[in-house]
C-alpha cells in the first residue's frame, strides 16, 4: 500500500534537501566507467541464463502437472510453526529451522512479497532480539513510502551483500527483514 | 579474473584505514558541522540531527564500504571514506512528514569524522 499523499510531500521536502542518507544514495558514490560497466554485465550474464532455464524449467513442469491436485499443493505450502503471538520490541524470537522456512517460500523464494535470502540461512535455529516492527518504509531512493505488515527487524543480523556482483558484494550492510511466521517467540 | 576485477574496478590497494572491529571514536559536533556545506553535506554524504547524539563515543567499526547499491537507478556505485559502525541505525523519527520511518538502515560515516583511539 502506498501514501500517495506523502510521497508528494516528501518530493517537496527533497527540493529544499536530502532527509536522510538514503534519499541521498546518488551523491554518494560515483557510477563506474564503461570498461566497468560491461564487465559488470558480462558478470551478470551466467546468472541470469541460470534463472532463465530454472524458470523455464519449472513452467515446462507445471504444464506437464496440470493433472494433479493444485489445492492440496498449496495446502502443504502453508507455515509449518507459525506462532501468532504478537511481537513487540525487546521480544526474544527464534527463527525456525531452514527446512521450515524453505516450506513457505514460493518459487522464485518469496513469502507474502518478502524474499528469503541465502544469506540469513546461518541465522536458522538461532535466537535474536526484535530491535523494530517497520510500518512504514522509504522505498525505491526515498521516493516512495511503503506500508509493510508482519514484518520484523532483528538486532543485528546485517546482510553481507554477496551475490550482488561476484566477488564485490554491496557494502550498505542493511538489516535483514523477517516475516513473524518465520519466527517462534521466546518466553 | 580477481585480478582483472581490481584493474577495472579501482580497489584500493592497502589504503584501508579502518578495518572490521577496530574501535573508533567519532569527533565532537562541532568539529563535525566545520566539514559540512549548505545543505549539510560532505562530500556528498548527508550529517543527520539524529546522528549527533553518537558524537564524542566510542563504536566498532562494521564494514567499510565501498560498494553501493543505488535502488533508485538500479546501479552499483562506488564510493570511497565511509565506514558503517556497529549498531547505529537510523531511528528514521519524524523523516515522513510526522510519521516514522522504519527502515533503520545503518548510518554512513565519513572516516574524517572519525578518530582512531
Amino acid at each position: 500500500m502506498r501514501l500517495e499523499q506523502g510521497n508528494l510531500q516528501l518530493v517537496k521536502r527533497r527540493d529544499l534537501g536530502y532527509i536522510c542518507q538514503y534519499t541521498g544514495m546518488t551523491d554518494i558514490g560515483r557510477e563506474l566507467n564503461r570498461i566497468a560497466k560491461f564487465y559488470q554485465i558480462v558478470l551478470r550474464v551466467y546468472p541470469a541464463i541460470k534463472r532463465r532455464v530454472r524458470k523455464w524449467c519449472y513452467n515446462f513442469r507445471k504444464k506437464s502437472d496440470r493433472g494433479l491436485d493444485m489445492g492440496k499443493i498449496i495446502n502443504e505450502n502453508q507455515p509449518a510453526d507459525s506462532s501468532g503471538d504478537r511481537l513487540e520490541i525487546g521480544d526474544m524470537v527464534k527463527v525456525l529451522s531452514y527446512s521450515q522456512i524453505k516450506s513457505t517460500l514460493n518459487d522464485k523464494g518469496y513469502f507474502k512479497g518478502l524474499t528469503f535470502q541465502e544469506s540469513m540461512e546461518k541465522y536458522c535455529n538461532n535466537t535474536y532480539e526484535v530491535l523494530k516492527i517497520p510500518q512504514y518504509v522509504l522505498d525505491k531512493g526515498g521516493r516512495k513510502i511503503n506500508r509493510c505488515k508482519d514484518v520484523v527487524i532483528l538486532r543485528g543480523l546485517y546482510c553481507d551483500g554477496k551475490g550482488m556482483l561476484l566477488e564485490e558484494g554491496c557494502d550498505m550492510c542493511c538489516l535483514h527483514y523477517w516475516k513473524t511466521d518465520w519466527l517462534k517467540k521466546m518466553v | 579474473m580477481k585480478l582483472l576485477s581490481n584493474l577495472i574496478f579501482w580497489k584500493s590497494k592497502g589504503k584501508v584505514k579502518f578495518n572490521r572491529g577496530e574501535r573508533v571514536r567519532i569527533s565532537s559536533y562541532e568539529k563535525i558541522k566545520e566539514t559540512l556545506d549548505e545543505r549539510g553535506c560532505y562530500e556528498g554524504l548527508i550529517f543527520m540531527e539524529s546522528m549527533a547524539k553518537f558524537c564524542g563515543g566510542d563504536y566498532e567499526v562494521l564494514r567499510e564500504v565501498k560498494w553501493l547499491y543505488d535502488e533508485y537507478s538500479k546501479k552499483m556505485l562506488r564510493c570511497k571514506d565511509i565506514v558503517v559502525l556497529k549498531d547505529l541505525v537510523c531511528n528514521g523519527k519524524g523523516i515522513l512528514d510526522g510519521k516514522d520511518c522504519d527502515r533503520s538502515c545503518p548510518y554512513f560515516w565519513k572516516t574524517t569524522w572519525l578518530e582512531k583511539e
